[in-house]
């Protein structure tokens, strides 16, 4: 699993299988931040900046090695 | 396409209609019971096809669709029952009342995957589950505290406890639906679950009027519009989710 799979798999859950798999065709793994950002943006407006930052924490903690700046304001 | 504004306004205009129909009371009895039994009938299939519709769109493999699926099957659950409630002849107990009951563990597991979406370690969070369980007991106390009318002496131990028992069931969906709101209140995902506990917070409603009133009770009674209505407020809170979430989406690349 790559976090492309695994944001892919997260946004799919909460918007459905067509979100799912427009993640997994255009965005691509070589640029983590774009699709970091996209996730929060959809997640921050879906459940309130403070459940998606907990959600993507959660989420990042299994990619220690990968150099993810977050939004301004996030925890 | 009809734009999701304009089902919401569609289903506004049902509701209005049923009222006056349950106001103007049309037509001799017979033709009024067979009204009454139709708009019961078509109020519960609408939300149901509008459920299908929006489990089509976001895929019965996602959160989102399963808590959807299991609100449809609860309405369907609930159809069934009133189907079979009309039948029986306004019974106080009969078969019915095992669907109406079908429904609240349906409905509860739909809200429990609704609190997954943002929340997916719920189930192993003892400390919360202790604590919407510990005020959903304080609630159901207080509500027979206050309410003692919900025995009566009068009827049958197994017709207190069916009569008394919607209420209940009531009080320990309301608990967890407003727990989910709060905690995604600054989210679009918290409109269609407000849609929802009003719809739940309808069916007390209507339950404890109920409750009081079960003696003179008849279908078609204008009570049933509680009912009805939070049908309706099920039907467009499927219509919201699958709006709202659309807007949210659209920040993707096509």
């Amino acid at each position: 699993m790559t976090l492309k799979d695994d944001i892919a798999d997260l946004l799919g859950s909460k918007f459905g299988k067509e979100t799912a798999k427009l993640v997994e065709k255009n965005y691509s793994d070589k640029n983590p931040q774009e699709i970091y950002d996209v996730a929060e943006h959809m997640l921050s407006a879906f459940m309130g900046k403070k459940a998606a930052d907990a959600t993507l924490e959660k989420l990042l903690s299994k990619y220690g090695k990968l150099n993810i700046k977050k939004a301004k304001g996030a925890n | 396409m009809m734009n999701d504004r304009k089902k919401i306004i569609l289903i506004a205009l049902y509701a209005i209609m049923i009222v006056a129909i349950h106001i103007m009371h049309p037509g001799d009895a017979e033709f009024y019971w067979n009204l009454t039994t139709a708009v019961n009938i078509v109020t519960a299939i609408i939300p149901i096809f509008i459920g299908l519709v929006a489990i089509r769109h976001f895929g019965i493999s996602s959160l989102q669709g399963k808590s959807i699926l299991f609100i449809v099957l609860m309405i369907i659950s609930w159809l069934v029952a009133d189907v079979i409630w009309t039948l029986s002849g306004d019974a106080l107990v009969s078969a019915a009342d095992i669907f109406y009951l079908a429904g609240y563990p349906l409905l509860m597991i739909a809200i429990v995957y609704g609190i997954m979406i943002i929340d997916p370690d719920i189930l192993t969070e003892k400390k919360k589950i202790l604590m919407l369980s510990l005020i959903s007991v304080i609630l159901v106390a207080a509500y027979f505290s206050f309410f003692t009318f919900s025995w009566d002496p009068e009827i049958t131990f197994l017709e207190n406890v069916l009569v008394g028992g919607y209420v209940v069931a009531d009080i320990l969906i309301i608990i967890p639906t407003l727990f989910l709101i709060s905690n995604v209140l600054s989210g679009t995902f918290s409109k269609p679950w407000l849609f929802i506990a009003a719809a739940n917070l309808l069916n007390l409603v209507g339950d404890i009027i109920y409750n009081i009133n079960y003696e003179t009770y008849a279908g078609g009674d204008p009570l049933d519009l509680t009912w009805y209505i939070a049908y309706l407020l099920y039907g467009a809170a499927f219509i919201v989710m699958i709006h709202e979430t659309g807007k949210i989406t659209s920040a993707l690349k096509k």
